[in-house]
Formats: C-alpha cells, structure tokens, sequence
C-alpha cells in the first residue's frame, strides 16, 4: 500500500486486512512491471522525441524574435507619431503669439469656452466687453484731437 | 508512494521548465522517471511489451510536442496530464484495432499468453501470484480496472488519479474499495472455481 497516500487520503472505509494485503500484491505487481520495462527504453523514447524537443524551441525564439521586431516597430511608431504631434503644437503656438493673437485666443479650443462652458462663457463675455471699452478708449484717446500737439510749444511741455 | 514511482516532485517544475526551453538533460531525467510508469500501465493494459513500448513512445512524442509549443497548460498537475495522455492513447489503441478484427487487442493478448512465456510474468518473485492478478485485473471494468492500473502500475496518488479522471477523490477512492473488493473475489473464484460454482 503506498504509505504516502495512508496518510492523506481519506478512504470512505478503512480497508480490511485482506483488502490491504491484496492492495500490497497490486503494488508489487507494478513495481515488477516498472522493473520490467526493456532495456533501452528511455534511450528509445528520448531518440523519439528529440527532434520536436529541438525543433519547438527554435521555433519559439523564431516567434519571440517576430514578436519583439513587431513590439520595436509599434513603440518606435508611437514615439514618432508623438515627437510629431508635440512638435506641430509647438508650431502653432509659436504662430498664435506670433501673430498677436490673444492668449487666451491661443489656449482657447477653436469652438471656444462658450461651447462647453455657460458660466465661463458669462465671465469671458464680461472680460471681452471690458477689453472692448478699453480698446475703444484707447482709439478715442490716440484720436481726440491730432492736433492738441501741433497746439502745444515745446516750451509748455 | 512506491519507492520507484516516488515523483520527486520538488525539482519536477524546475525539470519541466528546462526541458521546456530545450534542455536535453531536463528531458532525459523526465524520461528515466516517467517512461517505466507509462510503460507498465500500457503493459497491464495490452500484455503486449512491443505494444506497450510503441503506445509509451508515441505518449511521450505527444508529451514533448505539447511541452514545447505551450499546449501543456497543466502547471503543477503534469503527472496527471501524462497519465491522461496515456490512457487516452490505450483507449485509441484499442478502438483502432477493435475496427481490424483480426488485429484486436485481445487476440493480441491471447496470443501473447499461449504462444510464449510472458516475459513479465516471471519476472517477480511470485510469478503465480501475479499472473492471477493479471487475470483477475482483466476480468474489472474499464472504469475500475483504469483506477486499479493507474494506482498500481502508474504508481500515482488518489489525488493525481483524481485529476486525472477529472473526478472527486472520494469518488476515486470509493472505486478503488470497491475494485479492491472485486479482485478478492475473482481471485477466490479462481482459485476455487467449484467452491464458487457450489456456493453459486
């Protein structure tokens, strides 16, 4: 009986002394037909299957070569696809300063704030007014009177 | 666990990880382990030692094959997987020859006991004594006669026959009792056929 098992196993019944002694003769048997295995059998199994033992592996490291070329090529997709990207944001908001354009115009989504935003659409109208009058007086100003200069001597500045 | 069918289970992942990856030596260990195993399950089975070497090899060729393209999925439960393996293999031996009558396994087994000695037979200290298991062994059902090999010959656990069979262990042990339960008797009928006749 194998002595492993007596102790884990948890039989419904013990077994009988008869039953316990025919199980030994069952193990015995076994092990005389393990022991009886031809001479060279292993040898002959291992000739058998080395082939597939050699053949499988390269396969797999052709596989994990592929893999690997294709895993390269994807991040060296990815980092192109986003040197590009930061470099043409860059650009266009090198352009937008460039051509004066406000910052907020600059940050702002081309739809606007007013689009996703009520409140701050509200507050951005407000802020616009103000620069609106501002601007206004500013032109009013620089156009009151052209000539308040030419009114002017040297002298009484 | 039988001295000679004890599993070594402790630098068995380590064996099937290496051989995995090609190893040679990993592979050879697993093979002098494993093969004898295999080879008295299919003996019991096909009483036929050419047979059962041919079923043991093309076991292992399937074996080798799943292992290295990453079909043996069965972490930890390998010696289950193998013994699976085996039967399955047996089972087709049998139904491809059971097609070709006059190539059945039977006919292979009464050949092999009328017209030569068999070489197991003698081979243990109690030829007589195991010579009627055999007989007896034979006389079982499949399902009890598949516990009673894997047992006895593959040298697994109740736990590995278990998972093997895809089954409770209880349910594993239970049959076991009662295969046990059954050879006694069919060993007694044959050794008092008119014993039992009179009883009967």
């Amino acid at each position: 009986m194998n002595p492993h098992d007596q102790h884990h196993d948890a039989r419904p019944d013990p077994l009988t002394p008869e039953l316990s002694a025919l199980a030994a003769a069952l193990d015995d048997l076994g092990r005389s037909d393990r022991a009886a295995a031809p001479p060279g059998l292993a040898d002959r199994v291992y000739f058998r299957t080395a082939a597939s033992l050699r053949a499988q592996p390269a396969r797999a490291e052709r596989r994990l070569a592929i893999g690997s070329f294709v895993r390269i090529a994807a991040v060296l997709a990815l980092t192109t696809v986003g040197v590009i990207g930061v470099s043409r944001l860059a650009r266009q908001h090198n352009t937008l300063v460039a051509t004066d354009m406000s910052v907020l115009d600059a940050v702002l989504p081309a739809d606007g704030v007013e689009s996703w935003n009520p409140i701050a659409s509200n507050a951005l109208a407000d802020v616009r007014s103000e620069l609106d009058a501002l601007e206004s007086e500013l032109d009013s100003f620089w156009s009151l009177d052209s000539n308040w200069l030419d009114d002017t001597s040297e002298g009484s500045l | 666990m039988p001295a000679d069918a004890a599993d070594h289970g402790d630098d068995l992942p380590r064996l099937l990880a290496l051989a995995a990856t090609g190893d040679d030596r990993a592979w050879r260990s697993i093979l002098d382990r494993y093969a004898p195993r295999v080879f008295a399950m299919a003996r019991s089975r096909v009483r036929q030692p050419e047979l059962a070497e041919e079923i043991t090899q093309s076991v292992f060729a399937k074996v080798a094959e799943k292992m290295m393209t990453g079909a043996y999925t069965d972490q930890g439960r390998f010696e289950s997987w193998l013994f699976r393996v085996a039967m399955n293999r047996v089972r087709d031996e049998f139904r491809s020859r059971q097609r070709r009558p006059s190539e059945s396994v039977e006919n292979h087994v009464l050949d092999a006991r009328e017209s030569r000695p068999d070489p197991i037979a003698g081979a243990g200290e109690r030829p007589a004594e195991h010579e009627a298991l055999r007989r007896a062994i034979e006389q079982l059902s499949d399902a009890d006669r598949t516990v009673i090999e894997l047992r006895h010959h593959g040298g697994l656990g109740f736990k590995e026959i278990a998972s093997a069979l895809d089954e409770p262990t209880g349910t594993v042990l239970a049959r076991h009792h009662r295969a046990l339960k059954k050879l006694k008797s069919l060993i007694e009928s044959m050794a008092h056929p008119s014993a039992q006749e009179q009883s009967i």
